[in-house]
């Protein structure tokens, strides 16, 4: 059993290497969000199938910045690196006012009807351009 | 034995509760037929699917993966990729792939049926457009297939019986630009319901329907048959893993012998007709383990094919960015809508037969620094995370392009030699490599794919050539025909050398057409199920099975 608590170091600067903060779209860094504390729990909560290789590949990781924190995390290879950005971003989108900035309301049930009159027109124009199938002599071919 | 100890005898025994198995059980019942089905998995647990909650994107490929080598559920086996390009994707549960389908559905064209006589390459069917057509009317009305009717694409009488969604944003752009483009493109058509319909509930557009649709309107087998199958007094055995079809010294099949993955207890269930409904990979897979010393090659196999001609519809995308903010991550995840301009062989190019283009959802933001369809991510991160996400997220649009597969003996399904499943069952093993004619078809495509973003106002374009994890379609591989020295199963699925061992599902397709096929395998299932009405006075029927016969 692994202890988030024991790899918070850890954790705050590989979130913040992987998603730092933008400036021109002033979006904030993992850590700004809550990735760390408040997200990335709920996060290896869900997945639960991926926590014991997320923690694994933390323990590959020097506790605190290497010099290149990115390629660090690269070096670990296409498996690990999946899993920490996949879990780390995860987590990020977890959270709501991300989301509103993004413009994302989630995956809503939507009950709009279709509106004939458009998607009529639209397939007339497409009928009237011809039948695009090739016609074949029927009966039976060699099998 | 005494009477209690034995099995019943049933009229019909079938391995796979998928789209075929389903298919087949249900009419058959309805004729008073007594029905039991085997089935490796259970009932999906749709509770597992956070499909509403900003979990989703996180958690959806928990469960419901498609790929069974990753999922690794109790009721997969594993299937053996090293030497393939493309890897076979599944459901193994009752409902089968269906529960992952993105429910895309189509009939293949009239030229489908007749590759030889119209390119003088692969084969013919033994069968045409004309005598399937009643059949795909019939299941696309129990598949709840919504759409718009009156496509140019197919000849006349392709009606769809449930209304179409709305258009999207993303339809608009796209048939716009396919206007100007003077090109073929039309409104999805999917076996997804938009009204109450056969058990299911209108579709609320979450998304979710590649790895199971909670809100219960796609028209996935475990809700639109199994339930009329179990009233009509259909048995469905969960965890119950088909090891081999049985034969008599009469050279019948007698029934099935299977493990109880719960007690791990083996088992005969005999039978008077046999169906393996076990797909592509499942029913080769099957009847090579059913090997003996009357049949040393496998069971049904005296051609020789069994296992081989394995197609899988390679595929490639082509993505579209684009400056303005539009709905791109709303269901149907299947098809939007989707164009057979280049579905025909056509003069000018340097490759036999075409693909289907299929507009997809892109899914929501995590989807946009994941792989799919962008192709690697190892980019994304860091100083590029931000400007990618806003670039693609809402602002992206891709073509799914699906190549036909041209029949190749050398691709195709054998038993791994050392890879076993859980029960000691010789694992798959796929041998697959795209042709040349694949390749030159996919990359023509995309070339006019990208025409079709551009004219439709993308900025840039990503292209994907081979898609490697897109095996979602697996035919061919237990062909039909009428000679049984170059096939396996005649044009009713009856195997040639075992006359009541029947096949139902996509690997009898002798050509793979370009579309996607489950309305083919849910209509040759159907009409093949008529057959075995049709001709059950006149079944050769093992006695060993009418031995062990209990009752009257
Ligand atoms: C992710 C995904 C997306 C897809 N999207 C589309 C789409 O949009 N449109 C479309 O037309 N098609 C699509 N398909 C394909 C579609 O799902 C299949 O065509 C269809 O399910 C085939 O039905 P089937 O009954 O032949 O096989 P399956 O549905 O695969 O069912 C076979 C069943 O047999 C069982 N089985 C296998 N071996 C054994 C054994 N030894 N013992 C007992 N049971 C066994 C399996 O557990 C399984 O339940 C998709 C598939 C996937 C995976
Ligand atoms: S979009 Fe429709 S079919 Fe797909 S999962 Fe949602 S309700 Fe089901």
């Amino acid at each position: 059993m692994y202890n988030i608590d024991d790899f918070q170091t850890r954790i705050a600067w590989v979130a913040e290497t992987l998603i730092p903060s933008d400036v021109k779209s002033g979006m904030p860094s993992a850590t700004e969000a809550g990735v760390p504390g408040r997200l990335l729990p709920r996060a290896l909560k869900e997945r639960d199938d991926l926590a014991p290789s997320f923690f694994k590949a933390l323990l590959r990781l020097p506790e605190t910045r290497p010099r290149d924190p990115l390629d660090a995390i690269r070096a670990l290879g296409a498996d690990d690196f999946h899993t920490i950005s996949f879990l780390i971003a995860g987590a990020y989108f977890l959270d709501e006012a991300i989301n509103r900035k993004l413009r994302y309301p989630g995956q809503e049930a939507l009950y709009e009807t279709p509106d004939y009159d458009e998607i009529m027109e639209a397939i007339e124009r497409v009928q009237a351009r011809g039948s695009v199938y090739v016609d074949v002599p029927e009966g039976r071919g060699s099998a | 034995m005494t009477n209690e100890d034995r099995p019943t005898v049933y009229d019909v025994v079938i391995v796979g509760a998928g789209p075929s198995g389903a298919v087949a059980a249900k009419r058959l019942a309805e004729e008073g037929m007594s029905v039991i089905c085997l089935e490796q998995g259970e009932y999906p647990d749709y509770t597992k699917l956070r499909h509403s909650g900003f979990e989703f994107e996180l958690t959806k490929n928990q469960y419901f993966a498609s790929n069974p080598n990753r999922r690794k559920a109790p009721s997969d086996y594993p299937i053996n990729v090293n030497s393939s390009d493309v890897e076979p994707l599944m459901w193994n549960g009752v409902g089968g792939s269906s529960v992952l389908y993105a429910a895309a559905w189509h009939r293949l064209k009239p030229s489908d049926f007749r590759v030889r006589t119209v390119d003088g390459i692969a084969d013919d069917w033994p069968l045409n457009y004309a005598d399937l057509e009643p059949f795909y009317t019939r299941v696309e009305n129990d598949f709840a297939v919504s759409g718009v009717g009156g496509d140019p694409a197919y000849p006349p009488g392709f009606d769809i019986p449930l209304p179409p969604f709305p258009l999207s944003e993303m339809d608009r752009k796209l048939a716009a630009a396919h206007d100007r483009l003077g090109w073929h493109w039309w409104p999805g058509s999917n076996s997804i319901a938009t009204v109450k319909h056969n058990g299911l509930l209108p579709c609320v557009r979450r998304g979710a329907c590649t790895w199971g649709c909670f809100d219960g309107a796609k028209a996935s087998v475990d809700r639109t048959h199994w339930p009329a199958c179990i009233k009509l007094g259909v048995k469905l055995v969960q965890n119950a893993r088909a090891l081999r079809v049985e034969t008599g010294s009469d050279g019948l099949a007698t029934g099935v012998t299977y493990v109880d993955r719960v007690t791990g207890r083996t088992h005969f269930q005999p039978g008077r007709t046999v169906i393996v409904s076990a797909n592509g990979v499942g029913t080769p897979r099957l009847l090579l383990n059913s090997a003996s010393s009357d049949h040393p090659n496998g069971l049904a196999n005296s051609s020789g094919l069994v296992g081989k001609r394995l197609m899988m519809h390679p595929y490639g995308t082509v993505s579209g960015l684009f400056d303005d903010f539009f709905e791109n991550w709303q269901g149907p995840y299947g098809q939007r809508s989707y164009s057979l301009e280049f579905a025909e062989t056509r003069k000018d190019t340097n490759f036999y037969r075409g693909a289907k283009w299929q507009l997809m959802g892109m899914g929501g933001p995590l989807a946009t620094v994941g792989t799919w369809p962008w192709g690697g991510n190892g980019d994304v991160w860091g100083e590029n995370f931000h400007p990618t996400v806003q670039k693609r997220f809402g602002r992206s649009a891709y073509w799914g392009i699906m190549a036909e597969d041209l029949p190749n003996e050398e691709n195709m399904v054998s038993l791994d030699p050392d890879l076993t499943d859980a029960d000691g069952m010789p694992a798959a093993k796929v041998t697959y490599k795209a042709s040349q004619n694949t390749w030159d078809l996919l990359h023509y495509n995309q070339e006019r794919a990208v025409e079709s973003m551009r004219e439709a106002g993308a900025y840039e374009t990503v292209v994907m050539p081979l898609q490697r994890e897109t095996g979602w379609h697996i035919l061919g591989s237990v062909r039909m025909g009428d000679d049984p020295r170059t096939s396996v199963v005649d044009s009713f699925g009856r195997s040639h050398d075992v006359p009541n061992l029947f096949v139902m599902d996509g690997s009898v397709m002798p050509t793979s057409g370009a579309v996607n096929p489950t309305g083919t395998v849910a209509a040759l299932a159907l009409r093949n199920s008529e057959a075995i009405i049709e001709n059950r006075r006149s079944q050769p029927v093992s006695n060993a099975a009418e031995a062990l016969r209990v009752g009257p």
